[in-house]
């Protein structure tokens, strides 16, 4: 018998499960500071001290309950470091793909803490290690509570 | 006390983009009955089966339950394991602990991915964290640029450096008969290469593959009636980082350094009696899901200091008839089946040490290697084969 008259046989099929997370009581108050006063808030590990930003419950390192005593960051904040994106990559909570290439940059927030976001300058010659940045939020109309309340970071003059 | 085991056999399949000719059983099969034939045993031989992939990629989990006619684990004892991109090296590391309770005599681990029945990327993205960060994540790419190029600057490493390692990876992967990529490179080919986040461009970053690779592993006595030579698994260990609030790094002070792999390193070296690894292991294959990968990490397996290890593929250090190959295999950036590229990097090295490993066997003898996993969030494993017990 001819193998070459088996046809191979492809089943398509598009699986869409809507979810619902839960935020935690922890990342849950920095969302709402996020929402209502624009503000980043963060706890502390109370063994190693070092800042825990999102705020969560036990520090990974420690194991130990972390702090319930709140601290704000920033809202302004150093570029620490930054890469272009050249490839098309979908937006996943909106499923568009972002226009390339950008800039993704990791921003220290004044006082500690992290934050990975995009930056309003889109020009690779006025990208510096070290620029002073500031978060821009949506009206507050816009803001739901995540991080996507903020739009970008944009340049300061200080 | 745990009882000493082997290697006795490796079985892998071809790597391609797609296997529209196979379905996941079929192709799983391919690895798992070329392990058999070359540990000469028949399935009846196994006692017991671990087994992995990433159950995201295919979309359906109880992948151990659907893989059983394939590998041959009906009404045996075993179980699934997934870590992420590691899944590979934790099945081998899961099959070790297995053979070493002393609870069973043959161990079969098998680790599988099929990356043709979804858009991967996509797939991926599903280990960021929803709540917080999923938004703005830039994948395994943007995570790996990032590291990529602060290595660049903490190193003093130029885009050639990453080209040069490209260009070996490439070299051995054309010599090895199941690599998925063989792209008879140049190093103008790869700095010409488009770029996807910098410092890596396209031909830098892993490919997704469709394949899978099985490991039989024996304890001692049965290991010596069974092979003529033996692979012995000296020892093995893994380390995890915790969460990371941004992706690929646990906190400000870490830099390149993933940390954990450099714990796993330093503890399987200090048990082991290892003061000089770069002198006492002969050959390592590396997980490294970019070129780039190969440099950042060598300086955490204690190889060289992070200012030297650009200066190794210089030297033609880790090149396949170098002191310390690397990769001869082509490694992950060649063939990347994700939930077998972890077990692919024991076999390969496992393969080095009989001598069997074919067109891309290392020039120098290996009485010693070292073969490792990575994936997403820092999970790490290294495992320490040896050609004499």
């Amino acid at each position: 018998m001819a193998e070459k008259s088996l046809e191979q046989v492809k089943i398509s099929i598009r699986v869409e499960i809507p979810y619902l997370w839960t935020a935690g009581k922890y990342l849950a108050r920095l969302y709402n500071e996020i929402k209502e006063n624009e503000r980043f808030v963060a706890n502390k590990c109370p063994k190693c001290g070092r800042i825990l930003f999102p705020p969560r419950i036990v520090c990974g390192r420690c194991h130990v309950r972390a702090s319930d005593e709140w601290i704000e960051l920033g809202p302004r904040g150093t570029v620490k470091d930054y890469t272009i994106v050249y490839y098309s990559m979908k937006d996943p909570s909106t499923g568009k793909p972002r226009p390339e290439p950008y800039p993704h940059a990791v921003i220290v927030l004044d006082g500690g803490g992290l934050i990975q976001h995009y930056l309003e300058e889109t020009d690779p010659e006025k990208l510096r290690v070290g620029m002073r940045v500031e978060p821009v939020f949506k009206p507050k109309s816009e803001r739901v509570g995540h991080p996507t309340d903020i739009r970008y970071f944009r340049t300061v003059e200080e | 006390m745990r009882e000493r085991i082997a290697i006795v056999g490796v079985g892998q399949t071809y790597h391609k983009s797609k296997r529209p000719d196979v379905n996941d059983v079929e192709m799983i099969n391919e690895a798992v009955n070329a392990a058999l034939n070359d540990a000469q045993l028949h399935p009846k031989d196994i006692d017991a089966v671990v087994m992995g992939n990433i159950d995201f990629f295919e979309g359906r989990y109880l992948s151990d339950m659907w893989t059983v006619d394939g590998i041959g684990s009906y009404l045996k004892a075993g179980f699934k394991v997934h870590t992420g991109g590691t899944t590979g090296g934790t099945v081998a590391n899961c099959g070790f602990f297995v053979a070493a309770s002393g609870l069973f005599d043959v161990v079969l681990a098998v680790g599988y991915q099929k990356q043709d029945a979804c858009d991967s990327r996509a797939a991926l993205m599903t280990w960021s964290d929803p709540v917080w960060d999923r938004h703005i994540h830039k994948g395994a790419i943007g995570l790996h640029a990032r590291r990529a190029a602060l290595y660049m600057r903490a190193s003093g490493a130029q885009e050639i450096h990453g080209a040069m390692v490209r260009v070996k990876e490439d070299k051995g992967a054309c010599l090895n008969p199941y690599a998925h990529l063989k792209l008879n490179l140049t190093i103008e080919d790869v700095l010409n290469s488009p770029p996807l986040v910098y410092p890596l461009r396209r031909v830098h970053m892993c490919p997704t593959s469709c394949g899978a690779c099985a490991l039989v592993i024996a304890t001692e006595k049965k290991a010596k009636k069974i092979s003529r030579k033996p692979v012995w698994v000296k020892d093995w260990t893994e380390a995890h980082l915790e969460k990371a609030p941004v992706p690929g790094i646990g906190s400000p002070e870490e830099e390149v350094s993933i940390n954990a792999l450099e714990t796993a390193a330093t503890k399987l070296y200090r048990r082991n009696g290892i003061t000089n690894p770069r002198k006492e292991i002969h050959l390592i294959e590396m997980y490294g899901p970019t070129s780039w990968s190969e440099l950042q990490w060598l300086p955490e397996l204690h190889i060289c200091d992070l200012k030297d290890s650009w200066k190794l593929i210089e030297k033609g250090v880790t090149e396949i008839d170098g002191e310390l190959p690397v990769n001869p295999s082509g490694g992950v950036v060649a063939t990347n089946p994700i939930g077998a590229s972890g077990t692919l990097r024991v076999a390969e090295a496992a393969l080095q040490i009989r001598g069997d490993a074919g067109g891309h066997q290392v020039t120098r003898e290996v009485d010693r290697a070292l073969a490792t996993a990575y994936g997403a969030g820092g999970w790490n494993v290294v495992v320490l084969l040896e050609k004499n017990l």
